[in-house]
C-alpha cells in the first residue's frame, strides 16, 4: 500500500471538513426552521395522556323566591386504565382501605381486563376521598372531574323535585320532567311555582300527623286558585333526593302524583253543585235523611249525623253534617248520565293534563248505573290522585273555573289554562256550604280564625277482597280560603290514619286538624290578609240521628 | 447590489422578529386568559358551594327554632295584620304648619 503524499492528505482533510460542515450546516437548519415553524405556528397537539370527562352542566332548581333547591357541584370520580395496573387485587385491597363503600371483588375484576383502557372505581368522591386515594400513589388511577347533583334543603320537596342519576340525567320528577330545559346550553335556573316556606310548613304537619296517628301514608297539596300555582305538594313518608335509594320502595311513592284513592264525602259538594248546575236543586230544598235508603243491592246510610228534622234536611245540613242519604238523593235527582258528565268535565275521570311529572290515571267504575252514580255522589267507587281533585276543587276558588296545576314560574294572566265547569254562583253557594261545614259541622277542627275556611270532611273505607274494610281508611279534608274571595285550595290526605289516643278514626278528627293548622302557619307567607266573621247567632236546638255510617 | 441585498435580509429579520414577538404576545395573551377563565370557574364553583351551604344553613328545620329560642319569634297571629283603614287610624294627621288636627295619632 502506497503511504499518501502531503498534498493528497490535505485535499481529502478539506473534504471531510466540508462533509462535516455540510452536514452540521443542514443538521442546524432543520433546527433552525423548526424552531421558527413552532415559534410562528404554534406547537402541534400530541395525544391527550388525561382523560377529562364532559361535565353536564345542569342548570340550578329555586322556588318561587330565588331560594336554592337543587344545584350542581364539582365532584371527581375515580378511574383506572387496568393496562397501566401491576397487581389488580393489591390495588383493589389498597382502595378498599380508604373506600369502604366499593365491592373489592368486583373492582379486582374489573381492574384485572386489560381489553379495557378505561374503568370507573369510584363515582361522585369527597375532596377528602380523592387525597386519601392520592396518598396511597396506586399506579393506574386518575381522577376525573364531574359535577354532582346537589340538595341542599334535604328532604324539603324530595319527591316532586326527584333525582338524578349517576350521569347527571334527571330520573324522576322534575329533574326528568324538565331534564332538556335545565341541560340546555346556558339555562337559566328553574324557577318553581313552589314557596319553600309553605313547602316546610305542609311537610312538618305531615311530620306531627305521623306523631299524632299510627298511618301508612298521606299527602298534601296547596294550590293558588285564581293562577294554579302549585305553592307546596308533599308525599309522607318523605325521601331525600340525594340518597333516594336508601328510602324504601312504599317511600318513593309520591302520593300527590302517583296514588289514587277513593277520596269519600269530599266529593258531596261536586255532588250538590252538579245537580245546581243541572237546575235539579233548588236552595231551599228538604230531603229526608231519617231512614236508609235501598240503592239496587245496597243500603245507604247515616252515622250519628246531627240535624235539626231529619225529616226535612237542609243543603246545609246534608253538606255539614256529611249525610250519605241527603247525597244519594241528591244524586238521583241528577241522573248518572248528567252526574258522569259533570265529574268528567270536571277533570275527574281522565288522566290530568298539566306540565311536570305526569299524575296517575283514576279508577273509574266500568258502568255508571244508579248504584254507581249513587256511591259516586259520597265518594266511593272513583280513585283519583290528590293532585287530580285539588285541580278540581280550584272551581271553588276560581269562580266556577277549574285552572290546570302549574309548577314553573312564570304564570302570567294568558298561560293560565282555566275552564268553566260550573256558574259562579253556584260555586259561591257550595262554597258556603262548606264555611257551614267548618262553622257547626264535621270540619270544625279546621277553623283558623281569620282565615275564613271552607271545606269538607271525607272519610272513606278502603277497598280490599272482601269489600270495603271499616277498619281501614282513607281520610280527607278539602278546603278552600278565604271563603269571602277564595284563594287557595287546601287538600289533605291521611293513609290509615288512627289517633294514637284512641279517638275516632274519621276525617273530623284526623285530616280536618292537619288542615286547618297548616292554613293557619301558611296565610300569612301566601299574604292572605285575615278576615274575622260577624259573630253568629246561637245555633238552634238540634237532634242526634244514630245511623251506621258517616262519611 | 450586495447593499440591496444585505437590506433585504435586514428587513425581512426585522419582520420575522415582529412576527415572533406578536405571536409570543398573542401566546401570552391566551395564557392570560385561560388562566383568568380558570379563575373565574374556580370562583363560581366556590359560589356554587357557598350558596348551596347557605342553602342547607338556612333550612327552616335549623332557623325556626334558633328564631324562637334565641330572639323570641313567633308567626304572626291573624290578630296582628291590620288594614290600610287600622293604619290611618292609628296614624297622626299633622297640618303643615305643624298643629296637629283631631285625629288618630302615631303613638302606641
Amino acid at each position: 500500500m502506497t503511504p499518501m503524499g502531503p498534498a493528497e492528505d490535505s485535499v481529502w482533510s478539506r473534504r471531510r471538513a466540508r462533509v462535516i460542515a455540510v452536514g452540521l450546516g443542514l443538521a442546524f437548519a432543520v433546527i433552525v426552521g423548526r424552531t421558527a415553524y413552532i415559534s410562528l405556528a404554534g406547537h402541534e397537539a400530541g395525544p391527550a395522556r388525561a382523560v377529562v370527562a364532559q361535565a353536564q352542566v345542569r342548570a340550578d332548581i329555586v322556588d318561587r323566591n330565588g331560594d336554592l333547591l337543587a344545584t350542581s357541584l364539582p365532584a371527581f370520580s375515580l378511574a383506572a386504565d387496568p393496562r397501566a395496573v401491576w397487581d389488580a387485587a393489591d390495588v383493589a385491597a389498597a382502595l378498599g382501605t380508604v373506600l369502604p363503600d366499593i365491592d373489592i371483588a368486583a373492582t379486582t375484576e374489573r381492574l384485572a381486563d386489560r381489553t379495557r383502557h378505561f374503568v370507573w372505581i369510584e363515582r361522585g368522591l369527597s375532596p377528602r376521598q380523592r387525597q386519601l386515594v392520592f396518598g396511597l400513589g396506586l399506579e393506574g388511577l386518575f381522577f376525573v372531574e364531574e359535577t354532582r347533583r346537589v340538595y341542599p334543603r334535604g328532604r324539603l320537596l324530595g319527591h316532586l323535585l326527584g333525582f338524578t342519576n349517576i350521569d347527571g340525567e334527571g330520573v324522576e320528577g322534575l329533574e326528568r320532567a324538565y331534564d332538556r330545559s335545565l341541560t340546555r346550553e346556558g339555562a337559566e335556573p328553574l324557577r318553581l311555582t313552589i314557596d319553600a316556606g309553605v313547602q316546610y310548613a305542609l311537610e312538618s304537619e305531615l311530620d306531627l300527623a305521623a306523631e299524632e296517628f299510627d298511618m301508612k301514608g298521606a299527602a298534601g297539596v296547596v294550590i293558588d286558585s285564581t293562577t294554579g300555582a302549585v305553592r307546596a305538594a308533599a308525599s309522607w313518608p318523605s325521601v331525600d333526593p340525594n340518597r333516594p335509594r336508601d328510602s324504601g320502595e312504599a317511600a318513593r311513592l309520591n302520593r300527590v302524583f302517583n296514588a289514587v284513592y277513593e277520596l269519600g264525602s269530599i266529593y258531596k259538594p261536586l255532588t250538590v253543585a252538579a245537580a245546581l248546575e243541572s237546575g235539579v236543586l233548588s236552595l231551599d230544598e228538604t230531603f229526608d235523611v231519617s231512614a236508609p235508603i235501598r240503592v239496587g243491592p245496597a243500603t245507604v246510610r247515616d252515622h250519628n249525623i246531627v240535624v235539626r228534622d231529619p225529616h226535612r234536611a237542609t243543603l246545609v245540613d246534608i253538606i255539614a253534617q256529611s249525610s250519605n242519604i241527603g247525597t244519594v238523593l241528591i244524586a238521583q235527582k241528577i241522573g248518572p248520565r248528567r252526574q258522569h258528565d259533570f265529574l268528567e268535565t270536571i277533570g275527574l275521570l281522565s288522566r290530568p293534563e298539566h306540565e311536570g311529572p305526569t299524575s296517575a290515571a283514576p279508577l273509574t267504575p266500568a258502568e255508571w248505573d244508579g248504584l254507581t252514580s249513587a256511591t259516586v255522589s259520597y265518594g266511593h267507587g272513583v280513585a283519583v290522585s290528590p293532585l287530580s281533585f285539588a285541580a278540581a276543587f280550584t272551581a271553588f276558588g276560581d269562580g266556577g273555573e277549574t285552572v290546570a296545576p302549574r309548577f314553573v314560574e312564570p304564570v302570567t294572566a294568558d298561560s293560565i289554562e282555566r275552564k268553566r265547569v260550573m256558574s259562579a254562583p253556584t260555586a259561591a253557594v257550595v262554597v258556603e256550604l262548606m264555611r257551614q261545614t267548618v262553622i257547626a259541622g264535621t270540619g270544625r277542627n279546621a277553623d283558623a280564625p281569620g282565615y275564613q275556611v271552607a271545606g269538607k270532611t271525607g272519610t272513606a273505607e278502603k277497598p280490599g277482597p272482601d269489600g270495603y274494610d271499616p277498619d281501614r281508611n282513607i281520610t280527607s279534608f278539602a278546603a278552600v280560603f278565604p271563603a269571602s274571595r277564595p284563594q287557595f285550595v287546601v287538600l289533605i290526605v291521611l293513609d290509615e290514619a288512627t289517633p294514637k289516643t284512641g279517638g275516632p278514626r274519621t276525617a273530623s278528627a284526623t285530616a280536618a286538624s292537619i288542615a286547618g293548622r297548616l292554613i293557619a302557619r301558611t296565610a300569612p307567607m301566601l299574604n292572605v290578609e285575615p278576615v274575622f266573621d260577624a259573630p253568629s247567632a246561637p245555633a238552634p236546638e238540634m237532634q242526634v240521628v244514630r245511623e251506621t255510617r258517616a262519611l | 447590489m450586495t447593499r440591496l441585498a444585505l437590506l433585504g435580509i435586514l428587513i425581512a429579520a426585522g419582520l420575522a422578529v415582529g412576527v415572533y414577538r406578536a405571536k409570543l404576545g398573542a401566546q401570552e395573551t391566551a395564557a392570560a386568559i385561560e388562566s383568568l377563565e380558570d379563575r373565574i370557574r374556580s370562583v363560581n364553583e366556590e359560589i356554587s358551594v357557598l350558596r348551596a351551604e347557605e342553602a342547607y344553613l338556612s333550612r327552616p328545620e335549623r332557623i325556626g327554632p334558633l328564631a324562637r329560642d334565641r330572639l323570641g319569634l313567633a308567626p304572626p297571629s291573624p290578630e296582628q295584620f291590620s288594614g290600610v283603614e287600622g293604619i290611618v287610624g292609628r296614624a297622626a294627621v299633622t297640618e303643615p304648619s305643624g298643629g296637629t288636627v283631631a285625629g288618630p295619632s302615631l303613638q302606641p
